[in-house]
This record gives C-alpha cells, sequence and structure tokens, in this order.
C-alpha cells in the first residue's frame, strides 16, 4: 500500500463476474464484495494491476465490440493498470510453474498451474501487489488442475503473495 | 536489540577493516579511504532498499569506533532518522553479508538483494583495491567477508548489463521536457512503480510532447532496464497516446453485469478454465 491506496491484482475470473454481476458466485456474499471493488475502482481507493492477457481472455467471452472499447477506454484509468508481460514476468511465471509442476509429480494434491496461472500471479509479484483476487478453485468440484485459491503464500516458498477471492474486510467494506 | 556477539557487536553494526598495500608501515590514501567508506554506506543503503523500499530513505549511519594503528578499523551503526518508521537493521546487514559471499564464492546464484544499485557501489568500492588498499574486510555480526583482488576479479565476471524490452508501455504523467537537446528526453510520472522514467523521444514528436506536456498519456516504447531491476529507468518513444481525463470516460461501474452471458452454458471458473487447460 502506498499512499494509503490498496493495491492488488485480478485474475480473469473476477472480470467475468462483474461483467455477468456475480450471479454464478455460490457464495451470495461475494456479489455486495464485487461491487464494493469496483466502487473502490471508481472512486480511485484501490490500484489494480492485471496482465495484458486478461484481455485476450475476456475477449474470448460473449462480449460485443462497444463493451470491448469501453473495456479499452477503461484502461486509460489511472488505476486500473494494465501491464505487459516483460521477460521479468515470464521469468517469474516460469519459476513458478516448474516449482508447482515438481511438486505436483510427488503430490497430486498440490495444483499444477497453466501458465496463464502463473502470468498472473508473476504479474502480481512484480508489480509488488501483496494480493492476487480470483475465484479460481471457488467452485469445488473432481479437478486435479488449476484451484489458484488452494496455493498458500509464500508462493513457490518464495514469494509473499495472498491468493484469495475479494475479500470484505480488505477492501474495507 | 540484538544481542552482542564474541567480537562485541549487534546486528545494528557494521565493521570495516581496511588493510593497505605494500606490507608493514604502509598506509591507505585519504582518497581510496573514504571511497570505500562511502560506497560501502551506500551500498548498504540500497540493500536496504531493496529488502524495506521507502521506509530505506530514513536510515543513517553513524561512526562509533575508529582505530587509526594499522589496519584501520571503522564501526559504523546504523540508526533511523527520527519519528521514522523502523527497518530490520541485522536483516539487512545479513543480507549484504550474504551477497557479498556470493559474490567472493560463486558457489551459488546471487541473491536478489545484489541490485543493480548494490553492484554500481560496489564496483565504486573495489576501484581502490589493488591500488593503496590490499583487503577490506566487512564484518557483521560475526561473520566476515575478505573483499580484495579475488573479490574484485569475481565482481568484474557478474554480466550486470542492461536489457532492453521491446513494445512495452506504461501510464503516467509527462513533466520536464527538454525540446531543444539533440537527445530530447522528457520525464514520465508513473502513479506506481518508479518515481520517474526518462523518456527520448524522436525529432518528429516534439509537437506531440508539447502537446502531452503535464497531461495523463500512455508511453509506448523500447523500455531499458538496469540489472536486476524492476523498473525501467529509459523509455525510447515509439508513440505517445494521449489519454483521456477521467470525466471523459465512461463509468467503470457500467461494467457491472454489461454481459450477463459472458460466458454461455459454463460458469465463470469453468470457462476460464477451459481457456487455460483446453
Amino acid at each position: 500500500m502506498a499512499n494509503g491506496i490498496k493495491t492488488v491484482c485480478i485474475d480473469s475470473c473476477v472480470v467475468i463476474s462483474l461483467l455477468k454481476e456475480g450471479r454464478d458466485r455460490l457464495d451470495k456474499s461475494d456479489i455486495p464484495v464485487l461491487k464494493g471493488l469496483l466502487s473502490d475502482i471508481h472512486s480511485g481507493k484501490i490500484h489494480v494491476f492485471f496482465p495484458t492477457i486478461l484481455r485476450t481472455e475476456i475477449l474470448e467471452c460473449n462480449i460485443g465490440k462497444k463493451l470491448m472499447a469501453e473495456f479499452d477506454l477503461w484502461t486509460a484509468l489511472p488505476n486500473f493498470d494494465e501491464v505487459p508481460v516483460n521477460s521479468r514476468v515470464a521469468k517469474t511465471a516460469a519459476k513458478i510453474r516448474s516449482y508447482y509442476s515438481e511438486k505436483n509429480r510427488v503430490n497430486e494434491e498440490i495444483p499444477k498451474l497453466a501458465l496463464a496461472d502463473c502470468i498472473f500471479i508473476a504479474t502480481a509479484i512484480e508489480n509488488d501487489c501483496p494480493v492476487l483476487y480470483t475465484y479460481d478453485g471457488d467452485r469445488l468440484k473432481p479437478s486435479k488442475q488449476k484451484k489458484l485459491l488452494s496455493l498458500k503464500s509464500p508462493i513457490a516458498e518464495e514469494y509473499p503473495l495472498q491468493i484469495q477471492k475479494p475479500d470484505a474486510f480488505q477492501l474495507g467494506m | 536489540m540484538s544481542k552482542k556477539n564474541f567480537f562485541g557487536m549487534t546486528g545494528d553494526t557494521v565493521k570495516l577493516i581496511i588493510e593497505a598495500s605494500g606490507g608493514k608501515g604502509a598506509s591507505v590514501t585519504t582518497d581510496d579511504f573514504l571511497r570505500q567508506i562511502g560506497a560501502v554506506i551506500a551500498a548498504l543503503k540500497e540493500t536496504a532498499k531493496a529488502i524495506e523500499g521507502e521506509k530505506s530513505a530514513n536510515i543513517r549511519y553513524r561512526v562509533v569506533g575508529l582505530g587509526m594503528n594499522s589496519p584501520a578499523t571503522v564501526d559504523f551503526r546504523a540508526e533511523m532518522v527520527e519519528f521514522s518508521e523502523k527497518v530490520n537493521f541485522p536483516t539487512i546487514h545479513g543480507a549484504m553479508v550474504n551477497g557479498l559471499d556470493a559474490i567472493l564464492t560463486g558457489d551459488r546464484e546471487i541473491p536478489t538483494t545484489v541490485t543493480a544499485g548494490v553492484f554500481r557501489c560496489l564496483k565504486d568500492f573495489c576501484a581502490p583495491i589493488g591500488g593503496s588498499v590490499s583487503t577490506t574486510r566487512f564484518v557483521v555480526n560475526g561473520v566476515k567477508v575478505d573483499m580484495d583482488l579475488r573479490f574484485k576479479s569475481q565482481l568484474s565476471k557478474i554480466q550486470a548489463k542492461d536489457i532492453v524490452e521491446k513494445g512495452m508501455f506504461m501510464k503516467g504523467m509527462i513533466e520536464t521536457a527538454n525540446i531543444h537537446d539533440a537527445k530530447r528526453s522528457f520525464y514520465l510520472y508513473p502513479l506506481r512503480g518508479p518515481e520517474k522514467v526518462r523518456c527520448v523521444f524522436a525529432k518528429s514528436d516534439k509537437e506531440k510532447v508539447k502537446k502531452s506536456f503535464g497531461k495523463y498519456v500512455r508511453i509506448h516504447g523500447d523500455f531499458k532496464y538496469e540489472w536486476r531491476e524492476k523498473y525501467p529507468y529509459e523509455i525510447a518513444v515509439k508513440e505517445i497516446e494521449m489519454l483521456p481525463f477521467k470525466d471523459e470516460l465512461p463509468d467503470i461501474r457500467k461494467i457491472w453485469g454489461a454481459a450477463p452471458n459472458a460466458t454461455g452454458k459454463l460458469s465463470t471458473e469453468e470457462f476460464v478454465e477451459h481457456l487455460r487447460y483446453g
């Protein structure tokens, strides 16, 4: 936190949940929290980072050109910060992926991460965000993959980063 | 407060033992002495910056011991400027020793606390070694590292080169432009990250820079990074994108429920999982 403004990184799940007004959130208390997050972005109380690949994932959704054009404009907000994936982010992402792949070979309970998951984590780390907001893993269903929410800080035993759902207390709601 | 060890030191204190070249009776020149003192303090502050960030700006060192007999010894104690937030000095000093040892032995990866800033200070520190200085011993909490010709040679082997990343972008305000010199430049002040970044632009962008002065922009270009640094120190500008003011932008709260069918029959998580895992 600098100048009293909280800094977080957000995963595509969060933006898609906003687009869908949180209607598929299992825990309905997530809905006011999502609204609170949006309100904090609007008022400049929070600085949100996300990697450029979020844009490509959003483009895969059923959204019109007009909304995508608006999304472009929102990235002009000082505190809605799309950041490029530079080699530093790529290296950190690769290191994290390799760490969890190794662990997964020994223990399948430990999630094996997709490269995109790791890019979101690395973007948070390299932009000094203490938190990555996601819903990945919020739905308990059989899957040996994914589940960002199951990762504990320090990530890959090295990087202090909390991975969690948007949190009312943290957002000061 | 850390406990004192058998050297009578705590983790807040650093000792330098500076040995002159030329054997018995030799002495270190004042220039070399002062250069090493200045460089080691600067390296300690850079290490603190890597660990503690902005808080490190309030660290200062006080001379608490001075031995004039050869070899010369100087003891420094770290302290914070009054009313400033405290930092963990033993951690900072321990990180410095660890970094120096990793450089000297070459037996492991150089820790990330050895930043470009620390590296620069150590280069400066090593300049007198082989001149009037033979070895400078850095001691923290009983752990010592000898910085001698071997250390200097190990340091010179580190490939601490700048890197350039093409096609990057960053938002911020344009200030302090120099539009007349051969190397035209302005400073970009981002809201997050580095305090400012120097941006070098082409002659053809001169008018655009004038119009953008004091405005909020997104700069696209090739970013230059110092070794291991997170943020660029210079941008070769390819494009200056003027950004609208907040009140000219659509209200971001409009995103709420803007695409209720965004993921079709899939839940948000299933949709993202499908994208990432196929």
